[in-house]
Formats: C-alpha cells, sequence, structure tokens
C-alpha cells in the first residue's frame, strides 16, 4: 500500500491545485518530511497558497456577475475582482433591481484642475495610509507623491498627533511634545515614504489575505498562516533536525534580519528569534558568492571546522553571557570578544559582510523600536480615518435624501408622510453618497418616483376590501380598485397605477400558488403513512442486512422514478377505507413492487459506483477526468457482483467519511449503516432550500471523502505504518495501539484546529475545516500532521484513566 | 451707487452688485477697495464665472457676521481635522466641477474659510479609499506599465539597498 498511497496522493494533490506544484521531487521530500516533528522549510506553501488565491479571486469573479450588476450603474468598467472582493464587506447597502438607472456624474481629477499648493493643502488632511493609496492610483499622482516638495508632508503623516486609544484617560489626545524623529538605517534618513507603504500594506506578501499591521522587525506584511508556516526559530536551525538547513552558509544565522514578533499560533510564546525561511536562503546564496570570491583569491583560506552547529553553539554562549543572572552581572566585554572571534574565523570578504549586515541589524531594531512607539498611534489616527470616512459618506448620503425629498416637496406629485421618507433611506438610488445636481434628478426621478409609488400602490392595496382584491377590472376608473383616491395628486397616479396593477396581479399569482399548494396537501396528507408502510416493506425485503444499508433511505425511495409517479397519481392510494387500502396495495404488488426494488436496487449501485467516484477522486488523479471515471465505472462494474463486502471498500485507502456529520469516518458499508440509523432522512423537506426535494441530488450526498481527509489519512496511516496490511483493513483498535504514548497534531490547519489529540479528533478537525474552507470556494493545504511525544501532564492524566 | 454696495464683474462680464460687508470676506476685494477708495467702477474678476462667484457669494453672505478668522495656529502636532460645519457642509454638496471651480476661486479671491471647506471636503472624499476607489471617484485613468505596477507592489517589501 505504501507505494501506491504515495502517488496517488501526491496526484491528487496536482489535480486539485491546479498549477501549485510545478517541481514535484520538492513535494514529495516535504511530504516524508511532514510525518517528522521538525519541518520548517515547507516550499510547496507559497505556491499552493498562491494558487489559493487564484482559486479565490476566480470564485470572486464568479460572484461578481450575479451580484454586483446592480452597483454603480453609473460607471461602465467592469469591476476587477480584487476590487470586488474589497467592496463584498463594505457595499452592504440595500440595492434593488430598480436602481438600474444610468446617468453621467462629472468627475474631475484633481491633480489636472488644482495647482500643487493646493493639492499639498488637501493631502495634508490625509492619512499615511491613504497617502499610498493615492500614490499608486496613476503616474501623476506617484510622480507627485514622490516629489520632493512633498517630503514635509510625508513627515506630518507619519508622525503620530493622537496618543493611542488605549489610553484609559482620553478618547482622543493630542501629543503635545513633537515625538522623536526615526532614526537612520545604514546611515541614511529613513524614506517615510517607503517606511509608511510598507507599514499600511494591508496584503499578506505570499498569499493576498487581509492583514492589519506588518511585522515592525522584517518590515513585511504576513498573515498568521504564512508566519506559522514560514518563520523558523533561530535556535531551531542548528540542531539539525531538517537536513536542508544544514546546508546553510554558517554565517548565514548571524547575517539575517529576525523578529521578535511570534508567529500567531505559538502559545505562550518565549522570548526567541523567529527568521523567515526565504531569508536565510537569500543570505546564505550572498555569503556563499563571497565565500567562493575568497577562496578563488587565495588558497588554503578555508577554516575547517566552521559548520552551523559551532556558529550557534558560540553564539548561545554569548547570549548567555550578556544575561543578568542571580550569581553574576552581565559579561558585556567578554560576550564581545567571544563574537569577533567568531567573526575572524570567516574569510575576509565574508567577514566584512557579516560586520556590516550586524550594524545594520542594531539599525533595524532601532528603526523597530521607534515604529513600535509609534505605531499604536499611527494606526489608531488610521482606524479613526476610516471612521470619518464612513460618517461623511452617511452625511453625504442624508443631504442626498434631503435634497431629494426637497424636490418632491416642490413638485408636488407625492405628499410624504414621515414613515415613506424614512422609507426612502433603504433606497439605495436615494442615499447614494453623491451630491444631487439638477441633471441628476432628472435623471433619477422616474426611479425615485417609481418606488414611492410602488409603496402608494401597496398601501391602497393593503387598505381596500377583499372584494376589491379578488375581483377588479383594469378598465374600471371610476370605481372598484383603480379608483383614484383623493390623497394621490394627478401626476402622481400616473405612477401609482402601473404599481398598483403590478401588485393585484402578485397578489392574484401568490393567491393560486398558495390554493394550490394547500390543496395538494390535502389531498396527499392521508397517504403518507401508506408509502411509508411500503417503503418498510421494501426495505424489509433486501437480500442481506449488509446489501440493506446501501439502499435508499425514506425520501430517497420516494425520489425513485416509480414511487415518484405513483406519489403523483391523484386516483392511487387517496381511499383511506379499508376495503380501498387493501385494493391499492394489491394493486401495488402486482403492478409496481417488482419495478420499485428494481430500481432500489439499481440506487445501491449508483450509491457504491458514486462513492468509488469520490474516492477515486480524492485519492487519485484519475477521479477529475470524465473519460477515466467511465474506465473506472467498467472496473467497479466487475466488483458490483452482488458481493457488499468487496475488497476494494474495505481497503484502509478507501474509507469515506459521513456527509452528514463530521464524526463517522470508515469502510463505506459501516458509513451507510451509520447513515441510516443516525440520520434516517423521514421527510424530503431539504432546510436549506426551504421546500421539500424534488431530486435524489437535492437531498445530497449520503458519503463523501475530500481530498484533504484522504491526505490525512493516508498520512496518519503512514504514520502507525499501517498501510501495508495485507487485507488493508485497519481497525480502530489498531490504530489506538499504534499511536499509544503519542499524540497527532494538524501542523498547517487553519486557526484554532491546532490542538493535540487523538488520530479520530484529528480526522474529525480536519474534515470540518475542509467543510468549512469548501463552502467557502476555498481548498485547504495538503494536511501535514505531526507525531508528537505526550507531554508529561498528559501521560499523568493516561495513568489515571483519564483527564480532569 | 451708495457707499456700502460693491459692483463686481465676472470673466463672463455679468456684473453682480454686492453688500459691501459680504465682499470684505474676499481679502483679495477688501484689499482692492481700500486700494481703490469709492468708485463706480466695477471690480473685474476675470478668474471666477458667474455661477461660481454666484455660488461663493452666497456663502459670503451666510458668513458675512462671523469674525475675523483668527490666524490657524501652524501647530504641528495636532491632527488635522476635517470637521466642518453642517451649512457648509450642506452648501459644499454640488459636482465635482464646481467644487474645483470653487476651490480655485476661494483660492484666488483669499477666502481662507471657504478654502478649507472646498479643502477638506475633497479630503474627506478620498479619506480611508483604496486606489481603486479613488481611481472611480475622480475618473482617474491606471496609466501604470506592468512594470511600475510590480515595482509599486515591491514598495511594500522593505530593501535595504534601495
Amino acid at each position: 500500500m505504501a507505494t501506491s498511497t504515495r502517488p496517488s496522493r501526491r496526484a491528487a494533490h496536482t489535480v486539485s491545485y491546479a498549477d501549485a506544484d510545478p517541481d514535484s521531487s520538492e513535494d514529495d521530500e516535504a511530504m516524508a518530511a511532514a510525518s517528522d516533528e521538525d519541518d520548517y522549510g515547507r516550499k510547496g506553501k507559497r505556491s499552493a497558497s498562491k494558487a489559493r488565491k487564484k482559486q479565490k479571486l476566480a470564485s470572486a469573479n464568479d460572484l461578481s456577475d450575479s451580484s454586483d450588476s446592480d452597483h454603480d450603474s453609473s460607471d461602465s468598467g467592469a469591476l476587477s475582482p480584487q476590487q470586488f472582493a474589497y467592496d463584498r464587506s463594505r457595499k452592504k447597502d440595500v440595492a434593488t433591481a430598480d436602481d438600474k438607472v444610468k446617468y453621467a456624474v462629472p468627475r474631475v481629477n484633481p491633480v489636472n484642475r488644482l495647482p500643487v499648493e493646493l493639492l499639498l493643502k488637501i493631502f495634508s488632511y490625509l492619512h499615511a495610509a491613504t497617502l499610498c493609496s493615492l500614490s499608486k492610483t496613476s503616474r501623476s499622482l506617484r510622480h507627485l507623491l514622490t516629489s520632493k516638495t512633498f517630503t514635509s508632508l510625508w513627515r506630518h503623516a507619519m508622525r503620530p498627533h493622537i496618543f493611542p486609544l488605549r489610553n484609559p484617560h482620553s478618547s482622543v489626545t493630542h501629543l503635545s511634545t513633537p515625538p522623536r524623529p526615526a532614526p537612520k538605517v545604514a546611515g541614511e534618513d529613513v524614506d517615510l515614504r517607503l517606511l509608511a507603504s510598507v507599514m499600511f500594506d494591508t496584503e499578506c506578501a505570499y498569499c493576498g489575505k487581509d492583514v492589519e499591521r506588518s511585522d515592525r522587525y522584517l518590515l513585511r506584511t504576513l498573515c498568521a498562516e504564512c508566519r506559522t508556516a514560514n518563520l523558523v526559530v533561530s535556535t531551531e536551525i542548528a540542531k539539525g533536525k531538517d537536513k536542508k538547513l544544514q546546508d546553510l552558509h554558517p554565517a548565514t544565522i548571524q547575517c539575517v534580519i529576525p523578529t521578535l514578533l511570534a508567529p500567531y499560533d505559538v502559545k505562550w510564546p518565549r522570548s526567541r528569534q523567529w527568521i523567515l525561511t526565504a531569508d536565510l536562503w537569500a543570505q546564505s546564496e550572498v555569503l556563499e558568492e563571497l565565500q567562493m570570491e575568497d577562496d578563488g583569491d587565495v588558497e588554503g583560506l578555508v577554516k575547517e571546522g566552521v559548520n552551523v552547529k559551532d556558529v550557534h553553539k558560540t553564539l548561545g554562549r554569548v547570549k548567555r553571557l550578556k544575561r543578568r543572572t542571580w550569581y553574576r552581572k552581565p559579561q558585556q566585554k567578554g560576550a564581545q570578544e567571544l563574537e569577533d572571534e567568531l567573526v575572524k574565523m570567516y574569510t575576509p570578504r565574508v567577514q566584512e559582510y557579516v560586520l556590516e549586515r550586524k550594524a545594520l541589524l542594531k539599525d533595524r531594531n532601532a528603526l523597530a523600536q521607534w515604529i513600535m512607539s509609534t505605531a499604536d498611534a499611527l494606526y489608531d489616527e488610521r482606524d479613526l480615518e476610516r471612521g470619518e470616512s464612513a460618517t461623511f459618506k452617511a452625511q453625504v448620503g442624508l443631504f442626498r435624501r434631503e435634497a431629494i425629498l426637497e424636490r418632491i416637496g416642490k413638485e408636488r406629485v407625492f405628499d410624504l408622510g414621515t414613515t415613506q421618507r424614512n422609507k426612502l433611506a433603504t433606497f439605495a438610488l436615494a442615499v447614494k453618497p453623491e451630491p444631487l445636481t439638477d441633471d441628476i434628478w432628472l435623471a433619477i426621478k422616474g426611479v425615485i418616483y417609481g418606488f414611492i409609488a410602488r409603496d402608494v400602490a401597496q398601501n391602497i392595496f393593503t387598505r381596500v376590501g377583499k372584494k376589491l382584491k379578488d375581483d377588479w377590472d383594469e378598465d374600471d376608473e371610476d370605481e372598484g380598485l383603480f379608483k383614484k383616491p383623493k390623497s394621490v395628486t394627478k401626476a402622481g397616479w400616473a405612477y401609482v397605477r402601473p404599481e398598483l396593477v403590478k401588485v393585484a396581479k402578485e397578489y392574484e399569482v401568490k393567491k393560486e400558488e398558495h390554493a394550490a399548494e394547500q390543496l395538494k396537501l390535502q389531498a396527499l396528507a392521508p397517504r403518507e403513512p401508506f408509502f411509508v408502510e411500503r417503503f418498510t416493506k421494501c426495505f424489509a425485503m433486501t437480500s442481506s442486512k449488509q446489501a440493506g444499508w446501501t439502499m435508499p433511505r425514506y425520501a430517497e425511495w420516494r425520489l425513485l422514478p416509480t414511487v415518484v409517479d405513483l406519489w403523483n397519481d391523484p386516483d392511487f392510494a387517496v381511499d383511506t377505507s379499508e376495503a380501498g387500502r387493501a385494493d391499492d396495495l394489491e394493486a401495488f404488488g402486482r403492478d409496481h413492487l417488482e419495478t420499485v426494488l428494481d430500481e432500489m436496487a439499481d440506487f445501491a449501485l449508483e450509491t457504491r459506483a458514486e462513492a468509488l467516484r469520490s474516492i477515486l477522486a480524492a485519492t487519485t488523479d484519475l477521479g477529475e477526468d470524465d473519460d477515466a471515471v467511465a474506465a473506472f465505472d467498467a472496473v467497479a462494474a466487475l466488483h458490483f457482483d452482488g458481493e457488499y463486502g468487496d475488497p476494494f471498500f474495505l481497503r484502509a485507502s478507501s474509507y469515506v467519511s459521513c456527509a452528514q456529520c463530521a464524526t463517522f469516518f470508515g469502510p463505506l458499508n459501516d458509513v451507510l449503516k451509520h447513515v441510516h440509523q443516525a440520520h434516517p432522512l423521514s421527510s424530503l423537506y431539504v432546510p436549506a432550500l426551504r421546500r421539500d426535494a424534488r431530486t435524489v441530488a437535492e437531498l445530497g450526498p449520503r458519503v463523501d471523502l475530500s481530498l484533504e481527509v484522504a491526505c490525512a489519512w493516508s498520512a496518519i496511516l503512514e504514520l502507525a505504518q499501517l498501510d501495508d496490511t495485507d487485507d488493508g483493513l485497519v481497525s480502530d483498535a489498531q490504530l489506538d495501539a499504534a499511536f499509544k504514548g503519542k499524540m497527532l497534531l494538524w501542523e498547517n490547519g487553519p486557526r484554532r484546529t491546532k490542538k493535540r489529540g487523538r488520530w479520530a479528533d484529528l480526522l474529525w478537525r480536519v474534515t470540518q475545516a475542509a467543510r468549512n474552507a469548501h463552502e467557502d470556494g476555498d481548498v485547504l493545504d495538503v494536511p501535514v500532521i505531526a507525531l508528537k511525544n505526550l507531554t508529561r501532564r498528559e501521560r499523568l492524566y493516561q495513568s489515571w484513566g483519564r483527564g480532569w | 451707487m451708495s457707499a456700502n454696495k460693491v459692483k463686481l464683474s465676472t470673466s463672463d462680464q455679468e456684473e453682480f452688485d454686492v453688500d459691501r460687508d459680504v465682499a470684505n470676506r474676499s481679502v483679495l476685494i477688501k484689499n482692492m477697495l481700500e486700494d481703490l477708495g469709492d468708485s463706480d467702477q466695477a471690480i473685474p474678476l476675470p478668474n471666477v464665472s458667474a455661477n461660481v462667484l454666484k455660488k461663493v457669494l452666497e456663502w459670503c453672505e451666510h458668513h458675512k457676521k462671523d469674525p475675523e478668522p483668527i490666524a490657524e495656529d501652524l501647530d504641528d502636532n495636532r491632527r488635522k481635522t476635517t470637521e466642518i460645519s453642517d451649512w457648509d457642509a450642506k452648501f459644499i454638496q454640488v459636482d465635482q466641477e464646481m467644487l474645483f471651480e470653487i476651490i480655485l476661486a476661494a483660492n484666488y479671491l483669499d477666502i481662507k474659510p471657504l478654502l478649507d471647506v472646498g479643502c477638506k471636503t475633497v479630503a474627506n472624499m478620498i479619506k480611508g479609499k483604496q486606489p481603486e476607489e479613488i481611481r472611480k471617484l475622480f475618473n482617474i485613468v491606471n496609466d501604470f506599465t506592468p512594470e511600475e505596477e510590480a515595482q509599486i507592489k515591491k514598495e511594500n517589501e522593505w530593501a535595504e539597498d534601495r
């Protein structure tokens, strides 16, 4: 089994994540390392997450077609997916289909219109984050904002003006003393514009996710997941558990810039230094090059015995010397000597470089300190500005609505009451944050009046009596429904009348639908028990108990073609008298029983084929391809000779999970049994659709197997060293025995999933997370599962038999 | 011509009769009047058109009783707020064309409070927006080449050798 699972899993991986891994050999290594306890160099991660981003964008794109079409019809250009993704959260205003009205809004580029000093004045009101996005809009603005004239602007923008809001004594308090200027880095002033664009960048550099703050040490924006995957503790590098990291140049560790901020998911972080793996390799490359040059210059300069481990040992000694303890003071001098000695062991060019980087590191730490002193206030100011922006938007919308109301009042078409005035606030077009001009009013007038007219029409319709509602004549102007009420003006009536016709028609359609539904329910009610009884009987007729579990459940049975026909037959099984029932029973037994049983058998076969398909899709690269599925159907047909214990489904590599709950995972037949017992499906009602299901597909699958779960499962088998058992069967007891005294940990799971647990817990977590991700149109990375030894506490609990 | 009326003529040769204290809101006109003394001659304002001047005078009319603006403390320590009074906020609800015209006119006529109102409104419009939103707001064409885009993207990461 081992030989067959590994490649198939990799293949599935490539199929699902599109172009995720061009370099599959590296991935293979990563997978092999995945079962180790320490696994840092997950280089596949970055590309996988890139693909994930692509998928996300694609799904966002699909959405934008359907839901975004009615926003901002004044702009002809289509929204880009990124922009849509951004806007989705903000544009929650009530937009209806009616506000599809086109009008031109004069838009003027301020850069072309205003002189520079006025622009400078305007920009001085803005936060550095906004200035950054301004500088990304167009060439001219960028040129302007990067010019020398605007340096003072950036200096003003990049200094905090308020105390951070966490200060309990104040909401916004202005700073009275000027903050200290930014420190120099490598002897040069820091470009505040660049610093701002780093600090207020909200996209993760690796996966593009939204991030609130950037890392002040690395000066890079990374999301929690990418941090966990890409940061390495500096002390782990020398331990040598990761073979790859041993190839680094020995001096690398002294040249990289570490961050003191632990990745998000580390509990109780100790004061450690975390290093980005990409940085490690970049620095190592530079060093190797320098070393090569040196080696070329002078023969025999290579010092023997300098390796990563030694360097690290020395650095550890230095660190300990610098630390104050209860028995001695920090020994700065000794530490310095040790460090100097270490540097002297390198070749000259490397020496120079290391010293240079050390100076830089000092500067960068100072810069990080400075950022820390200003960042809270600056980020708070950004939040303040966002709030102000929202307030402004609301205010402009309010002004627009007021202006509209004023004009309506002037034109005297409608006399609006308070409720109607307020209702206008729910109409997106009326509260759009744009000033209302005469031209715009002319353009949107019709739609606005239409909106009000509909409301008036609904009011009229609600108030007229039942007789008028049921029996109306469109041409009758003098009395009845279409008599103009006194309160509506003549001009207003022109808008209201067509709406009234629409409302009346809608009412009629609804009424008819409702009546039909009621009628149907009344007629069908007495038949349900009869059908339930027939189902029970049919179910009992299946050949064996094992075969029974593949048979349909009640709701699925009801949707078999013959049963549907019977159900829709208005004459069948309506008579509830005893004689009538006996007739129906006889008719069913004589004419339909055979076909129903055949259809049930077909359904059972289909279930197994479906399961086979999903297993193949998740475990091999053939699943996605239709031809391959057809080929496998043929293979499957050979398997289905009424043998329900067929070996394919019993193999551990083809276990499936219950589609209804995430807790059950096992061979197909066991899962189906669980489905029958735990989710009997006695009604056709589907909550998600808010109606009865019309096809079997609407009821949803019984079993499923997502790619992530399949990967996690094969990883678990591999860790338990059970995947090459002869008969392929793996029992819970076997797994429990294999993981005795060990804990499993899903290392690269989403947040809140990093808990140690038994194999079943882990599988449950993966299933749940995978389903959640799929719902959002996302996929998870291939699960990396690590085997951990028990902690002292856990051992203690187990020796007691259970925990608290 | 009475002593407290002033004649202004716009770029499109339209003439406005304005109260003196209204016209005095503009430092430019005020200085001119002081220099010229009383005269029946209309003051030419070649940079302002009639509809803009009408709007500006509407503002001046409303604010004629305001005290002289105290010289704004150029304190760099304070956060600049963009709050404006309700009347001003409503007054400035005009299309962008007009908004920029008003700002230019206020700049030319040297009416500092009005200039502030205009600039703060533009700042409010831009505040907290992403590049794409700003482009949409002002109809700015994204004229970056792909290379420049890449370079901008790279700016989000700090590089020592830049």
